[in-house]
């Protein structure tokens, strides 16, 4: 009986060990909230190595401005403060009262696009839409698609559709100025119809625990065809890019300048190449952040954008728009013309 | 010399003892033997609290329901001795965040079979310990998350299973005490990487995600204890069910736990017809 109950100690203090398997709390305090964001970006946030940051000074100095009776509001700038100095798009705090987002990728350059001097002067108001995407044959008979946002998802019918109404075209326009990206998933299901034989994409990786520096492999990733009796195309194209083409808008761009049959004409891109992860605060704050770097087909960071076509940056003055003139579209169409 | 003897008597018995359970497996053919199933049917209803730092850093409470069923029969090879036992349940649970802002949803699937030797060592009271294999699939959904909203949860073990069970009567009540107990002991399980998003997975990347479990990384308990009070041909079960998880690989950490109230209805069916006294009924619960 003494054995007995002595095995059956031992096998209950195994399993209370066993089943310890510790984890980081924080109260919710300000000073806990702003641990808590501190540490959740200093073991989750990927690009502190590319962007040579110095996270623990960068938290010294934050966490000094902390004082007692700080107010919600004020602790909020405190860590949007905070997070803006990861100069990153895809980093965002967001609270009931207000959602804090860097947005000098953008606003520290010119827009180099207006949608109503697009839809007047050059689509005459008049374009057929279809899964988002905004079409039309244009002079020259060039073709001409308009892609506004990634988060629009795209049915393979609709690509027909759009596809099939270009086809007689000798060249084809893609504009995405202003996408802000959304799903990857729907730059694979546009891509795949510019493509004849599996193209790779991309690298992506992961970290693969909370050191600043671990991280997995590259994994290289293939966008295949889309399958025969989908309507396709492998004539020339020229893809319009600006400052504001940004995450999947901004993967789409690297993944097209890799083909061979695509100029990229604009602006260089406003980057974030880095997949954002999502996690919260004590207090119910949410936290964004990039996660998973995603590298073009050369394993280029593109997480600060990505360049036009050599010879093809082109940029908007103010007084173009108010002439009713999109010089990169301009520019697009006599480059297209021009083959 | 006197060691010697004592060797030798305890080899005499152990014969005569094997001996007898022969002459008592020979008796039993002689009659028909009937295996009942012990059939249960619950709903359980209770507390749950979940922790998945892929998904947030948080402990998320809520409320947990599940419907499951439990199947126990004596096994042919050694009625006496062995039974075995099928449970199924489908469970789901909603939970809020800390600050009550954010609601988590856990789906969960679970199968398991499992096998025990049984042992009476007073009358109406039966112990019995074996093992068996458990399926467990899941996943939770926070839908906050922009590229993380689902974490899967798969796992495939064997258990370690052990149970108590005790008749007695409360006046002139039949009541039936059980316990049940499953420990996962070895087995294999999902899980990504730290930061890997399902995204990548989608795109091809499946390494590293099948895990060796044992109780260092991937801990479970799972206990249920109630009373079978006879009502004449079923019994209504009332019990609690305690199920405890914690894990931990790729700096992930993940617990669980349900406290659940067990209601359901309990009884032994026998599918034959013409039941008489040359038979020999031997149940999974005495």
């Amino acid at each position: 009986m003494k054995h007995l109950l002595s095995f059956l100690s031992a096998i209950l203090v195994t399993l209370t060990f066993a089943s310890c398997h510790p984890y980081e709390e924080w109260d919710d305090s300000a000073e806990g909230n702003f641990d808590a964001l501190w540490t959740i970006l200093d073991e989750h946030y990927c690009f502190f190595d590319e962007k040579d940051i110095d996270w623990n000074e960068v938290g010294q100095r934050y966490r000094a401005r902390l004082v007692p009776g700080i107010t919600q509001q004020e602790l909020f700038v405190l860590c949007a403060e905070m997070i803006d100095e990861l100069e990153d798009g895809h980093t965002n705090l967001i609270s009931p009262f207000d959602i804090s987002y860097y947005d000098q990728w953008w606003t520290d350059y010119p827009q180099d696009f207006d949608i109503r001097v697009l839809q007047e002067h050059y689509l005459g108001f008049d374009y057929k839409v279809s899964s988002g995407i905004y079409y039309k044959i244009m002079p020259n008979n060039i073709g001409y698609i308009y892609y506004p946002s990634f988060s629009s998802t795209i049915g393979e019918g609709n690509l027909d559709w759009i596809l099939a109404d270009l086809a007689v075209c000798d060249a084809l326009i893609i504009d995405i100025r202003d996408n802000g990206g959304g799903q990857l998933t729907n730059i694979e299901t546009f891509l795949r119809r510019f493509i004849h034989e599996p193209t790779l994409a991309g690298y992506i990786r992961h970290k693969t625990g909370p050191g600043h520096d671990q991280f997995s492999e590259p994994y290289p990733f293939y966008y295949y065809p889309a399958e025969v009796g989908r309507m396709t195309w492998h004539k020339p194209i020229a893809l319009l890019i600006n400052r504001s083409c940004f995450s999947a808008a901004n993967n789409f761009a690297a993944i097209m300048k890799s083909l061979p049959n695509v100029t990229l004409i604009g602006s260089r891109t406003g980057g974030g190449g880095g997949m954002p992860f999502s996690a919260e605060l004590p207090n119910g704050w949410g936290i964004r952040f990039s996660a998973c770097p995603i590298t073009d087909s050369l394993d280029r960071q593109i997480e600060t954008g990505v360049d036009p076509t050599e010879g093809c940056e082109v940029h908007s003055l103010p007084q173009d728009f108010v002439l009713g003139i999109d010089p990169i579209l301009d520019f697009a169409l006599s480059h297209l013309s021009g083959q | 010399m006197n060691r010697l003897v004592r060797i030798l008597l305890c080899l005499v018995c152990l014969w005569a003892s094997l001996s007898a359970n022969a002459d008592n497996s020979i008796s039993a053919d002689s009659v028909r033997t009937l295996r009942p199933v012990t059939s249960t049917y619950s709903v359980e209803y209770g507390a749950a609290s979940t922790l998945d730092t892929y998904l947030s850093p948080l402990r998320y409470q809520g409320s947990t329901i599940t419907l499951s069923g439990s199947w126990l029969k004596a096994m042919r090879q050694n009625p006496q001795r062995l039974i075995m036992a099928f449970d199924a349940s489908i469970g789901l649970e909603s939970q809020l965040s800390p600050a009550r802002n954010s609601r988590l949803y856990d789906f969960s699937l679970d199968f398991s079979w499992s096998m025990m030797y049984r042992w009476r060592p007073i009358e109406h009271f039966q112990v019995g310990a074996g093992g068996g294999a458990a399926l467990n699939i899941g996943a939770l959904y926070l839908a906050r998350n922009s590229n993380n909203p689902v974490s899967a949860r798969a796992s495939v073990d064997v258990t370690a299973n052990a149970m108590a069970s005790y008749s007695l009567h409360i006046g002139r009540l039949p009541v039936r005490l059980i316990d049940r107990v499953s420990i996962p002991m070895v087995g294999a399980f999902f899980s990504p990487e730290y930061g890997e998003t399902y995204y990548e997975i989608y795109l091809g990347n499946y390494a590293g995600l099948a895990h060796c479990g044992w109780w260092g990384n991937h801990f479970r308990i799972d206990n249920l204890l109630a009373a079978d009070i006879s009502l004449g041909t079923v019994a209504l079960r009332v019990g609690y069910h305690l199920d405890f998880s914690s894990g931990k690989v790729h700096d992930i950490v993940t617990r669980h736990t349900t406290h659940s109230l067990v209601i359901g209805l309990t009884h032994d069916s026998l599918n034959i017809t013409g039941l008489d006294k040359s038979q020999n009924i031997i149940p999974a619960i005495y």
